[in-house]
């Protein structure tokens, strides 16, 4: 451009001057094509690198995303993840408790049926008491018995003794049974007690603790959802950038055709410096031909 | 308090209704529902009224269900709340029928 703005002030130089300052400005705007070619290939190329590492890091990202998600969280009653180990005890904590409560359960019945069998030993032992009191009545009748026998009922006297003396053992052993059954029951009531909190557990926390990984899964999922959008929605914009791009080619094909019509039209001109006067002052056919040239030269540059 | 446990017979099947907070202190009255009727009939747990159960609850249910020998022939009905949360988390939609 800067050779038409010599050609402004042409009215006082000779054809022949005009036409090669022609010239000359269909090269430099030849040059300024290619430079600007080489500026738009240089920025391209720069776009492209940065578009691809871009892309690389969402896929990294994509890569480490899955990854931790892979490692929190799997679908619910899978083996793999924290998560899903987490959900596996305290599923496996809850079977235990609920299993725990059912043997308690039935050790309070095994508990209770012992204490009936114990109640049936007392039974058995209060009829014991009722044999010696009777045996011991007896003794004392045979007894008495004696006194009114005299000297015959010596011997008699004897056995009345000895029958009151296992009268007497029978009770003593009838009162230790009755000891050792109070110790049994006592025993009984402890165990009856211990069995029944094992039985009996609250859910609360087995429930909150159920309902809070379920939540925490959910939002694990979530997230995961969103961010693998997120990325879809780059990468797809990433492939759209990287396709706009390379409008490059298209241009340099572009710039390359202008850059052949001004060789061509540097080559006319050449041809008219040959056969232009070379005189000084101003002439018609001249000037035509510097107003085409002007023309030429502001389209190829357009 | 115990939970107040009625049981009537719809055909075949022994129904148990069980109302309030279900819990170790029924166990005596929730076995007696239950235990002297043929194991060979169907039973269906109506647990709607019940506002709590306890993990001794769910281990009654269970002793049920040996009882029968057969878990297909037991229904448990349950509404929603802490009674079917306490199922949920300890799967006894696999272990029983749950409507």
């Amino acid at each position: 451009m800067q050779a038409a703005g010599d050609i402004e002030g042409g009215e006082a130089l000779a054809p022949v001057e005009v036409v090669e300052a022609a010239a000359e400005a269909v090269a430099e705007i030849r040059r300024d094509l290619e430079r600007a070619r080489t500026l738009t290939r240089e920025a391209v190329g720069a776009l492209q690198a940065s578009f691809q590492t871009l892309n690389g890091k969402v896929q990294a990202q994509r890569a480490a995303l899955e990854g931790l998600v892979k490692e929190l969280v799997t679908t619910t009653g899978s083996a793999d993840g924290i998560a899903g180990i987490t959900a596996q005890m305290v599923d496996g904590f809850v079977q235990e408790m609920v299993r725990v409560s059912r043997d308690g359960l039935e050790l309070v019945g095994l508990l209770d049926d012992m204490a009936v069998q114990v109640n049936e030993v007392v039974a058995r032992s209060g009829g014991i008491e009722k044999l010696a009191r009777q045996t011991r009545f007896l003794a004392l009748n045979a007894r008495i018995e004696t006194h009114r026998a005299g000297e015959a009922g010596r011997t008699f006297k004897l056995v009345a003794d000895e029958v009151k003396r296992l009268a007497l053992e029978s009770a003593q052993l009838s009162e230790q049974i009755g000891i050792v059954v109070g110790e049994t029951r006592a025993t009984l009531d402890k165990s009856r007690a211990r069995a029944t909190s094992m039985a009996s557990h609250d859910m609360a926390s087995a429930i909150s603790s159920h309902r809070q990984l379920g939540e925490a899964i959910g939002k694990y999922q979530l997230v995961n959802q969103t961010m693998n959008s997120a990325l879809d929605e780059i990468n797809a914009q990433v492939t759209a950038a990287m396709r706009a791009v390379a409008f490059e080619d298209a241009l340099a094909s572009l710039i390359d055709g202008a850059c052949r019509k001004l060789d061509s039209l540097g080559a006319a001109v050449r041809i008219l410096v040959t056969l232009v006067p070379r005189s000084r002052g101003g002439d018609t056919t001249a000037r035509m031909v510097i107003d085409l040239l002007r023309g030429q030269a502001s389209a190829a540059a357009e | 308090m115990p939970a107040r446990i009625s049981k009537s017979n719809e055909g075949e099947t022994l129904v148990i209704n069980i109302a309030g907070s279900f819990d170790f202190s029924s166990h005596r009255d929730f076995r007696e529902a239950y235990i002297r009727a043929p194991k060979q009939g169907r039973f269906l747990v109506d647990l709607t009224q019940v506002t709590y159960l306890d993990s001794a609850a769910l281990g009654m249910l269970l002793m049920l269900r040996e009882h029968t020998g057969d878990a297909t022939r037991v229904t448990i009905r349950v509404g929603s709340g802490q009674p079917r949360d306490a199922m949920a988390v300890a799967h006894f939609d696999k272990l029983f029928t749950l409507t």
